[in-house]
Parts: C-alpha cells; structure tokens; sequence
C-alpha cells in the first residue's frame, strides 16, 4: 500500500518481486525495488568482498545522478514558487518557517533514498508537498491571480511536474522468457475497428480545444471555473471518444444494434431538454 | 442502420464537442444561463452518444 502523496514504488506490480522480499531478510523500513532501483539495498556491485557500507552506497547512488537530480529539481521548485509565496511582503512568519523547514525536506531527502528509500520518499515528497502547501495556505495574499506573474507561474508549473519526474521508478524491465515450442499459437481475440484511431485522436484533439478556449477567459473570477469546467469536459470527451471508437466496429446481432430504449432514452431527453432550453433562452 | 447509427453517434460526439466550448466561451462572456444550458446539452449529447452504441443483450 503506498503512502498518500507517494508515487508507488512498482513493488506490487511485481508478484516475483513480493516472493523474494519474503524470502530474504532486510531492512524493514526501505522498500525493494524492481529491476534498476533494486540497487540501493542490494549488495553493491564490485565492492570488495561484496560488503554494501553507507559509503559505497552513497557512492553508488551519486554516481547514478538520481539524487542530484530530484535535488535540484526540489531546489528549483522552491526557489521558484515557495519562496517568493512565504517570503513576500507582508505574509507571516509561519510561513517562513514553514518553508524554510521544506528545503531541507525537499532537497536532502533525495540522498537519504540511497539509504531508506520509503522513509526518504515520505519526506522528500509528502512532507516536502505539505510544509510547501501549508507555506501557501499561510501566504496566500501573496499568489493572488491579480499578483502572479504568468511566466513565473508557468515555469514553476514545469519546474513541479521535473520534481514529480525526479522521484520517478523505473519501469520493470524484466527477463524474457524462452519461448516455449509446445506452446499453441495465440490469436489475438479482437482487433481495432477501422478509423478508430483517427476518431480517439478528434476526440483528445476536441478536449484540448476546450482547454484552449479556456484559456482564453479574461475576467479572473470565472477562469478557475472555466478552467475546472474545461477540464472535466476534455476528460468526458477524451473518454467518450474513446468508447465510441470501439463499440462502433464491434459485430453483434442485429438486435442490439438497433435504437433500444436504453439508446433512446438519453437522446429523448438530450432533445426534450434542447428543444425547452432553446424556448426558454429566446423568450428572455 | 448499423452504419446510420455508427455515424448518429459521431455526429453527437461532435456537436458534444462543440457545445462544450461554446459553453466555456459562453461562461467566460458572462452568460450564465446559455454556458449551463450548452454544458448540459454537451453532456447529455456524449451520453447519448456512447449509449447508442453501447452492446446490450437483446432488445431490452
């Protein structure tokens, strides 16, 4: 089960990885990690006589970059967007405190993976995501929408989602299996029906012109509605784009691919509620 | 009437598509009123959508 705010480590996505953590006595406070980040509690490789010391690990994890580069990431994050929130004129001094003690949580936690990797992801993100919230909550007349700069708030955008990056698991890679010769051909059970891939891709294309058009609110008390509001249309059309393209190919019996009432159902109301708000907007 | 319906139902996909953003236009311009009739009309248009499509045993 992972930690709220914790990106999952990819231990549950492997059902061989969970036998052999049973199997083999270690740390209970660090998780095992699949293929390219078993490494920090493994026994590192070529260290003499196969001893794993705190040293060669740091070595090992500094070598690697991924704390140097979840480090920086933090870094550029709080310079970027919690520190200007907490140390602007006139907000208060709990949200210093507060994000000044998210630097360390965000930076130092990245060289602590090497050593506790579960421990070091609660601080290093959920901690470092709370004390920075927190410091925002507190601070919150500084990132007024009147106030925010639009090409700051999209670097820090961008400089959040590099840290989300930055504590990113690899992808288990995995053996490949010998090919077994007695095994049966297998045939692919369905395939995509024609223009399925075009009709998935309008869809996404008609989410991101709603967003577009989103963007385009001027007046700031309806652009976080507008946003919030485009957002959900975009995953509703995405969505719905997607179920369209499949149920069109499939080949079924003729009687249901007739107007059942379960189909017209919902276009009866989508007319009735068209037609009465169409009157409606004339007549005022 | 297969092929009809197939193509029904991408048509309501569009006009679902269309009436979201000129919803959201509509909200943005301070038109409350045409920006929540648009948005319901979106919604139910992608549900209708979806549903005459949607493989149901028999005639139900």
């Amino acid at each position: 089960m992972p930690a709220p705010l914790a990106i999952s480590s990819g231990a549950e996505r492997l059902p061989g990885l969970a036998a052999a953590s049973r199997s083999a006595p270690m740390d209970p406070g660090d998780v095992e990690l699949p293929a390219g980040d078993a490494r920090p509690i493994q026994p590192a490789e070529g260290a003499p006589g196969g001893r794993d010391t705190p040293l060669t690990r740091l070595e090992r994890g500094l070598r690697e970059g991924r704390a140097a580069q979840a480090t920086l990431a933090a870094l550029a994050a709080w310079t970027i967007t919690v520190a200007p929130a907490a140390f602007a004129r006139g907000s208060p001094w709990p949200a210093r405190v507060l994000a000044v003690l998210a630097l360390p949580a965000g930076a130092g936690a990245p060289f602590l993976a090497v050593f506790r990797r579960r421990l070091a992801r609660h601080i290093g993100i959920s901690s470092f995501l709370a004390l920075a919230t927190l410091s925002w909550l507190l601070a919150s007349p500084a990132i007024q929408p009147a106030r925010l700069d639009p090409v700051r708030a999209a670097i820090g955008a961008v400089s959040w989602g590099v840290f989300a990056l930055s504590w990113r698991d690899r992808w288990p890679t995995g053996r490949q299996l010998d090919p077994d010769p007695d095994a049966p051909i297998l045939q692919a059970r369905a395939h995509l029906p024609p223009l399925s891939v075009p009709l998935a891709g309008a869809g996404a294309l008609g989410g991101l012109a709603v967003l577009l058009v989103a963007w385009r609110v001027r007046d700031p008390d309806r652009a976080l509605l507008a946003e919030a509001a485009a957002i959900a249309c975009a995953v509703a059309l995405t969505t719905a784009a997607a179920s369209v393209a499949i149920f069109r190919g499939r080949r079924l019996p003729s009687a249901s691919r007739r107007l059942t009432r379960h189909a017209v159902r919902p276009l009866l109301l989508l007319v009735t509620f068209a037609v009465l708000g169409a009157v409606v907007m004339m007549l005022r | 009437m297969s092929r009809a319906i197939d193509a029904f139902a991408i048509l309501l996909l569009a006009a679902a598509a269309a009436a979201f953003a000129f919803g959201i236009y509509a909200l943005g311009s301070r038109q409350d009123f045409k920006a929540l009739y648009l948005l319901i009309v979106g919604g139910l248009s992608l549900r209708a959508s979806t549903e005459i499509l949607r493989p149901r045993g028999g005639n139900a």
